[in-house]
């Protein structure tokens, strides 16, 4: 009732735009934290039913967009609303739906939108005759089938996060209602909290990874002007649908493919050649600053470079690493027009000097030599091989409430020389979270751990 | 005889209740079966304790007694978790029962407008669905429009003691087994039997106290009632209790005769309490535990008799003796009274409104251990707020209910009448999701003004809690306050240990932080002399818990907004299609107030609390 809640509200999928919509009160609040517009200074005080333009940092993606705000009463839900208009890429919009979940925004259960309207008086009898139907079909059913539907190890392993989780919290709480019997045992529970917190925390990070693999992985080619971006793109889907010519900078705007590779869903945007700002016209310089946002949100970032060039020693490369950290795992180097010269062979110790351990490969967009291998590589780093499948939790709310609890383990490992009682305040928000999983959240349960753990009692 | 009310039982609820009706005006009966029994401490002899403490500082805020009578009778006090946080920490008064039975009795036989008769209430008598009076063993009909039943363990009790059973009250008072409980049935309570039990009591000379670690009492803290202060006496011209533990041999011969145990072999059908098990119980369910902690506490300032805490026992007497007799220091004890179970009917408490009213009969409250709970504060606690609405109901006024987020009262009975128990109910911290501001230290802050409306709070009490009020704002008025870098400064940084910046630091800063106290800032704050020790406590308590009372906050917030929707009283759950089976059958029998309420009843999911709030939605 409370709770602000954000879901997109166009149909999953690619699109010329897509909608998020954000409702409840003090959504503006959390809309101010992503948006920044010049014609609008202070997002909070945006006037209701107002197109604004601006820029939208979700962390993991940027995009230029439009907020409107729509005032309680007068939204589709009676409440307090915000709707981004975003770039139609499913990738865009699920980042930036991450990005509002992190900001304390819950992801709507279904028909929660409708239901709000209903009972804020915006939707007559008739319009939401089908709501009981609809949330008896969803809440505590999909919740439990979610669970279910969780793989055996999966399941096990949040249960029994929230079986040590809950040993902890009783014996905190054994130690404050019985100091007489367990008063002098000292309470000494940091290490097994911060166990706790990297065991939520490795679910998360193989989450976020299962996250990617399911709305597709952003591959960004990024590079010099007239390295062959395009082409490689090209290839890729083999088809012409970049304009390819052979005038440096040609590419003005980003352009996204999206199509699988050995079961994998790669969304590969193609980015204008990023040269120096001298040489490059105004509306190529626009150009080269969505480049870098899109590198900036990739999950993969390919550096495309021109691989004879680079043999004659020429300023081949972008600086390294300043698009991209240069984890080894995000960015790959690619050598292009193989056909001409294969760097990879002749110049290896060079190579391996200037980029470390970080992927490197050979192609030629016009032979099409090497994109399977590449294409290959990428597609392996995202199934199986890195990311154990009996590990990911799949559902959007699982992630949400699995980060709230690892925050609040957090929290509580952080509450150094502060009693029990404030350390269970987070401990028991913790639990309480995982048990928005496991559907287990009775007071009763810490009561039936501590009285079975202990030996309590006059 | 006619009655605006009459209270049935005499014990912590009873009195309460009693003392409560007939002080907001009306005419009262308190109707006991032995006036020797009024007041009577029947288990351990102390008041307070965790979360219990807790209940009666409330009860004491709200314009209560037991805190009155528990610091008359005092004879040890001690701090529990004294060296923890102001929101677990909890008094526990050692007491003379004796002395305290005498106490309370006198004090009822002050009060005006209260009869107190020795008979035995046999039916209860009701007219369309409201009470209209009783009737007596002895004969007698009374008539009341109003009638609060506080039976405690009394009703149609028994107690076991091996293969001894015996129709019996507690400690040989005589069981209410004459009708009341049939009574209650055709009137279409239901009921149940619990169970619960009491330790031995040894002659002090009996015991070696030297083989066993003396438990002094405190002093400098705050006494139960607010009217009182500080209790500065000494530890040692306090009464001292005794540590002591079993050994390899108690758990030998429990084992050996753990076949006798009337717990074990099935002859005790009752439900006992988890947070209250037997020596036996003890040892068979932590079969490894070396040893168990036996705490020996006096019954009392002139008497000889001693409590074996730890130690109750439904054994036959034999074994009772030997594993007594297996504890260090008690090798050759002499038994005055063996450890007895108790088995008694009490009613399901979901069928009690929130004001403690039975749902189906107007007029009739409920209170106690009949309501399923256990121990003396919870019942005084009941038996105050079932007064208090019995005198409301009797003038045509709103029942008083205290919110979770208000008062221990207000977890206790919203988890008495949402969830119901399965086990004699025991308050305890963890219970309470607000804990860090449900204090001891400022249940006078949080209550008195409903005490004070309910028509309880003396104008004697009220000045002192605004004059209280009045201090804590000066207190926190301190807080803002930037204290220069100077060597006094330093100095205290010094003696704290705490790293010192040459910086300005506010009051409220150094509070807040573990280390400091408001006392140990005297030299730069200046003399806190014109605030009282308790305004104090409390102030640094809500600076010390700033930002975690911050985040229940938020909790609490969302928590009253469910709990501020109201569901009407005649909602047809059996109609409302949408609910699960389960949901829809606990609903229509517990009929919660609200939605927060509906929220909390174990069987009722998220997805039928939707479906509920469409259904209101529609009726708007």
């Amino acid at each position: 009732m409370d709770k602000i809640i954000a879901a997109q509200s166009t149909a999953a999928g690619k699109g010329g735009i897509g909608i998020i919509r954000m409702t409840g009160k003090g959504c503006l609040d959390i809309a101010a934290k992503i948006f920044t517009s010049g014609g609008l200074k202070d997002v909070i005080k945006a006037k209701p039913n107002v197109m604004y333009f601006g820029r939208i940092d979700a962390g993991a993606a940027k995009d230029k967009g439009y907020l409107v705000y729509f005032k309680e009463p007068h939204s589709f839900t009676g409440e307090d609303t915000v709707e981004f208009h975003c770039h139609g890429g499913q990738a865009v919009l699920n980042a930036v739906l991450d990005g509002l979940f992190g900001l304390g925004a819950q992801p709507a259960e279904r028909g929660e939108f409708t239901r709000r309207a209903f009972l804020n008086g915006k939707l007559a009898l008739s319009d939401a005759e089908g709501v009981i139907d609809m949330i008896n079909a969803d809440s505590t059913a999909a919740l439990k089938a979610a669970y279910r539907m969780m793989s055996g190890g999966l399941s096990k392993e949040i249960y029994s996060m929230q079986e040590s989780l809950l040993k902890l919290i009783a014996s905190y709480e054994a130690a404050l209602d019985y100091p007489d019997e367990i008063g002098t045992e000292t309470v000494a529970h940091t290490a097994a909290l911060k166990k706790l917190a990297d065991r939520a925390a490795a679910l998360i990070a193989a989450s976020n990874k299962s996250a990617t693999v399911k709305r597709g992985v952003n591959v960004v080619l990024i590079g010099k002007p007239n390295t062959g971006k395009s082409s490689l793109l090209n290839g890729f889907v083999k088809k012409d649908r970049a304009i390819v010519t052979d005038i440096p900078g040609t590419t003005r705007d980003t352009l996204e493919e999206s199509f699988e590779y050995d079961g994998v869903r790669l969304n590969v945007v193609d980015t204008a050649g990023i040269r120096e700002k001298e040489t490059a016209g105004i509306i190529e310089l626009k150009g080269i600053e969505r480049s870098i946002d899109a590198a900036k949100g990739a999950d993969i970032v390919l550096y495309v470079i021109d691989s004879p060039l680079y043999a004659e020693d020429k300023d081949a490369c972008l600086p390294y690493g300043a698009y991209a950290e240069k984890s080894g795992e995000k960015a790959i180097a690619v050598f292009n027009k193989s056909d001409i010269k294969d760097v990879l062979t002749q110049c290896r110790g060079r190579i391996k000097k200037e980029f470390g351990g970080t992927a490197a490969f050979s192609v030629s967009a016009k032979t099409g030599d090497g994109i399977d291998k590449l294409l290959g590589y990428i597609a392996g780093l995202f199934k199986g091989g890195n990311v154990s499948d009996a590990e990911i939790m799949t559902n959007q709310r699982h992630v949400a409430a699995l980060r709230g609890a690892y925050d609040g383990i957090l929290s509580a490992v952080s509450a150094d020389g502060i009693g029990a009682e404030c350390i269970l305040v987070d401990l028991r928000n913790a639990w309480t979270k995982l048990g928005e999983i496991t559907g287990q959240t009775a007071t009763e349960d810490i009561l039936d751990k501590i009285f079975s753990e202990f030996c309590l009692g006059k | 005889m006619k009655f605006d009310c009459i209270v049935i039982g005499a014990g912590h609820a009873g009195t309460e209740a009693a003392l409560a009706v007939s002080r907001l005006g009306y005419k009262t009966l308190l109707l006991t079966m032995s006036l020797d029994s009024i007041g009577f401490l029947a288990c351990n002899p102390n008041i307070g304790g965790t979360s219990k403490a807790q209940l009666v500082r409330e009860i004491d805020a709200l314009g209560g007694e037991m805190g009155l009578f528990a610091d008359e009778a005092v004879i040890q006090m001690k701090m529990l978790n004294g060296a923890k946080g102001a929101a677990v920490r909890s008094l526990r008064g050692q007491v003379d029962k004796n002395l305290y039975h005498r106490i309370v009795k006198r004090r009822l036989e002050r009060q005006p407008n209260l009869t107190i008769r020795q008979d035995e209430a046999t039916e209860l008598l009701t007219d369309g669905g409201a009470v209209k009076g009783i009737k007596t063993a002895m004969g007698f009909v009374y008539t009341s429009g109003a009638v609060v039943i506080a039976t405690g363990v009394y009703l149609d009790s028994r107690i076991i003691i091996g293969e001894f059973t015996k129709k019996s009250g507690p400690s040989g008072f005589f069981a209410a087994e004459n009708g009341l409980a049939k009574s209650l049935r055709d009137c279409g309570v239901e009921l149940r039997r619990f169970k619960t039990g009491t330790p031995p009591r040894v002659h002090k000379r009996s015991i070696d106290l030297n083989a066993m670690q003396i438990q002094e009492g405190e002093s400098g803290i705050c006494r139960f009632s607010f009217m009182n202060g500080y209790y500065d006496v000494p530890p040692d011209a306090q009464t001292p209790c005794y540590l002591t533990y079993t050994t390899a041999a108690t758990r030998d011969i429990i084992k050996e005769n753990i076949a006798r145990s009337p717990m074990y072999n099935g002859a005790i059908e009752g439900t006992g309490p988890r947070y209250c098990p037997s020596i036996e119980d003890k040892i068979m369910r932590f079969a490894d535990k070396e040893r168990h902690q036996i705490f020996i506490e006096p019954e009392g300032a002139d008497t000889d008799e001693m409590y074996i805490q730890g130690a109750s026992s439904s054994l036959p007497t034999d074994v009772q003796l030997k594993v007594i007799r297996s504890i260090i220091g008690l090798e050759n004890a002499e038994i005055m009274r063996f450890a007895y179970a108790i088995e008694y009917d009490c009613l399901n408490p979901e069928q009690l409104l929130p004001t403690l009213g039975v749902k189906h009969i107007k007029g009739l409250y409920t209170a106690g251990q009949l309501n399923g709970t256990s121990g003396y504060e919870e019942a005084a606690a009941q038996g105050l707020i079932a007064g208090i609405n019995a005198a409301n109901y009797l003038g045509g006024k709103d029942g008083l209910v205290l919110g979770r987020n208000e008062a221990y009262i207000g977890v206790l009975i919203d988890d008495l009448v949402t969830k119901g128990t399965n086990e004699p109910y025991r308050m305890m911290t963890s219970r309470a999701e607000y804990r860090l501001t449900l204090r001891q230290d400022n249940a006078d802050s949080r209550l008195t003004e409903k005490g004070r409306a309910a028509g309880l709070v003396t104008d004697g009490r009220y000045a002192l809690y605004l004059k209280k009020q009045d201090e804590i704002a000066a207190v926190l008025a301190k807080t803002a306050e930037v204290l220069s870098p100077d060597k006094s400064l330093e100095d205290i940084f010094e003696a704290k240990g705490a790293a010192f910046v040459k910086r300005g630091y506010t009051v409220g800063e150094l509070v807040r932080r573990p280390e400091f106290t408001f006392a140990d800032l005297e030299p730069v704050i200046g003399s806190l002399q014109a605030f009282s020790r308790a305004a104090l406590a409390e102030a640094e308590a809500d600076i010390k818990y700033g930002g975690y009372i911050e985040k229940q906050n938020a909790e609490i917030k969302s928590f009253l907004k469910a709990d501020n929707i109201r569901l009407p009283s005649d909602i047809d759950y059996e109609s409302m299609t949408g609910l699960k089976a389960e949901a829809r059958i606990k609903l229509a029998k517990i009929r919660p107030l609200s939605v927060g309420q509906a929220m909390r009843i174990s069987g009722v999911s998220p997805a039928d609390i939707n479906v509920l709030m469409i259904y209101i939605g529609r009726m708007r």
